[in-house]
Parts: C-alpha cells; structure tokens; sequence
C-alpha cells in the first residue's frame, strides 16, 4: 500500500498528465479541481479508475458524494481514508 | 426546427413501423452457450495487436472475446439508458410533431436493444460491467447543452456501429451475437440518420450567437467525449476476467499503443470528417 504522500503525488501527476495547461509546481493538495476547470465531468471516468488502480480496489460510483473530487486531499480523504 | 429534420424524421418514422418487430420472438437467448467460440471479431477486442494478445492461447483469446462482448453490450446499456432519459425528456417538448412521432421509435427501438443487451450479459456472464461515468451540473450558453446532447449522441452511436457492422458480418462469431449486433445496425442506420440531421441542425441554429470561446469549447469537449468513449473500451475488469495480470495498467498500455491508436481513428474517420465537414469541428484530430 503506498504511503499518503505516494498516492497524493500520484494523483497530482495524472492531473498535470491529464492536463497539460497546468504546472505541476502551481498544483497543491488544495487547488480547486471542478471549479478551476482543471478537471471536467469528461475526466471523472478516467479519474476513477486511476483511483480504483491506486487503492487496489473498485468502488459503487452510486455511493460518491458530491465535492469529492474539488482537491487531492478530498479525493484522498473520500476514496483512502473514509470508507466509501 | 427546420423543414429538413421533419420531412427526414417522418420518412425514418415509416421505415421504423414498417420494420416493427416483437423483441421476445426475434431473437431466442438458449439456457447456456458455449465459451469456445467467438463472441466478437478477434479484431475487435481491445488487446488485438498487442504482444499480450499474441501471448494468449486461441481458448483464452476466445475468452477474451466473450468479456469483450459483455463489456461492449454493458457500454451501450449505461449510453443507451443516458439516450432514453435525454430523448424522453423532449418528448412533446417544443419540436414539430414529426419529430416527436420518430422520437417515440427511437425511445422504443432503443428500449428493445437495451433489453437484449442485458439479457446476454445476465444470462451468460451474471453481471453487466458497471458505468464508471459521472456529470456534473454546469452552466451553458444558449442551446449548447442541447447541441452537446445530441453530440453524444452521434459519437456514441457512430463508434458502437462501427462494432456492429465488424461483427454482425464477421462469420466467425457466435449467431446470438452477431444477431444482436445486426439488429442494433438494423435500427442505429435510423437513428444515425436522425443524429446528423438534427446535429446540423442545431449548429446551423445555435453556433452564429456563441462566443469565440464557448464554439472552442465545444470544440474541446467533442474531442474530450470522443476519447472518453474510446477509453471505455479498454476495460480493466475484462483482463480481470479473463485472468490476466496488472489489469489498469494493462488497460493504460493498450489504450496508449499505436495499433489501438490506429484502430480508434479507422472506427472514428467516417464521423469525425461528417463534423469536419459540416463545420463542427475545424480539424480531424488524433485519437
């Protein structure tokens, strides 16, 4: 299992891959995904899966609650920490 | 709504209840199938091309193509259940009666695929792969959600018949599946039909008053939704199935190879140079 840090590294890796526009040194633990537009609707699909990938596990998308995708540390606290 | 959308929805409205069939007696699902065979065209599953691929023996490559099926007939289920809820929703909403009439075929011929996609997957793989897609709420400008709907709509629908036709006429595969699969083509030529229609439509209507940036960001979201789907169909839980080892990453190597790459533009050419041509998109990009 990788340590909080790996899996937030992770993830800001594959949103800078996902989106080319933004820096990796302007991308923090709290930058506003959804509403900054750096992640759209399109790249939830391919976010649950690199999620899925990371925790070694799936998950019901019915249980996913609104917000959860506005930062890394609401993403890593919804999805590696809270149960889901 | 143009004299051109009502005098082609009225022409797809005879030919769809001149073509009316019972779902329950055209197509017969037996108790149990055989799971050496084909279920789709070996070129059509997702690792065809691949160094993995190659390294499968022909049971586990029909295997293969038994998973592969479940997941594309799981696909069209989750876009087809997005398709009624939009579709249902204009009913008898503000377009000319012509096209309500077609859009009571469409909701039921869609219905009846729905139905025999879930009861392939039900009865001989107990499951339909669950849909990984979420939407959020956003703002748009005047007519673009109506405009992106229908984009959907026709990308969706454009790839999924590049499938169907590849099976239904490849003889290799089992006769349940390629039945199904020519029966979607069957009923898709119609609605394909209608998609470009009311997509030119739209545009013609719409696009004049948009921003310079809001007709970009269609034009990013066609592409986005284009790749989306595609990714779709390099599904981890199918290499789940079938056994083999690291399925997300897997999925990741074989959606980013250059034969899938290849694959992807040869399934997508006819559509992309429709919306090209049209002048919804201003390129044909790479997928």
């Amino acid at each position: 299992m990788k340590t909080e840090q790996e899996i937030k590294e992770n993830l800001k890796a594959w949103i800078v891959k996902k989106n080319p526009k933004i820096k990796s040194e302007d991308l923090t633990n709290e930058t506003l995904l959804m509403e900054s537009r750096i992640i759209s609707s399109l790249h939830i699909m391919e976010l649950i899966l690199e999620i899925e990938k990371l925790r070694g596990s799936k998950f019901n998308i019915k249980n996913i609650k609104p917000g959860v995708f506005q930062s890394v540390n609401s993403i890593y606290q919804a999805f590696f920490v809270s149960a889901t | 709504m143009g004299h051109d959308v009502s005098q082609v929805a009225q022409r797809l409205s005879a030919q769809s209840v001149k073509g009316y069939y019972n779902p329950y007696e055209l197509l017969q699902f037996p108790e149990k199938i055989e799971m050496n065979q084909w279920f789709t065209s070996p070129e059509l599953t997702s690792l065809f091309g691949s160094d993995e691929y190659e390294a499968l023996s022909e049971e586990q490559k029909q295997k293969l193509s038994f998973f592969e099926a479940v997941n594309f007939f799981s696909l069209n289920i989750h876009g087809e259940k997005s398709l009624l809820e939009g579709l249902t929703k204009r009913l008898y909403d503000e377009a000319p009666s012509e096209v309500t009439d077609y859009l009571h075929h469409f909701v039921d011929e869609e219905n009846k695929h729905m139905y025999y996609f879930g009861t392939f997957c039900q009865k001989y793989a107990g499951k339909i792969y669950p849909d990984r897609k979420l939407n959020f709420p956003r703002e748009y400008a005047t007519g673009e959600e109506e405009f992106l709907f229908f984009v959907k709509v026709f990308v969706f629908e454009e790839i999924v018949d590049f499938y169907n036709v590849t099976a239904a006429r490849d003889e290799r595969v089992m006769t349940l599946s390629r039945e199904i699969n020519r029966n979607h083509h069957d009923d898709e030529v119609r609605h394909l039909a209608f998609g470009r229609v009311m997509l030119k439509e739209l545009f013609e209507t719409h696009s004049s008053q948009w921003t310079k940036e809001t007709l970009q960001g269609v034009r990013d979201y066609i592409k986005a939704y284009y790749l989306t789907t595609w990714r779709e169909y390099y599904n981890p839980d199918i290499y789940v199935d079938v056994g083999l080892a690291k399925p997300y990453e897997l999925a990741e190597k074989v959606f980013e190879s250059p034969a899938a790459k290849a694959h992807r533009q040869k399934a997508s050419k006819a559509s992309l140079q429709y919306l090209q041509k049209i002048g919804i998109l201003n390129e044909v990009f790479e997928l």
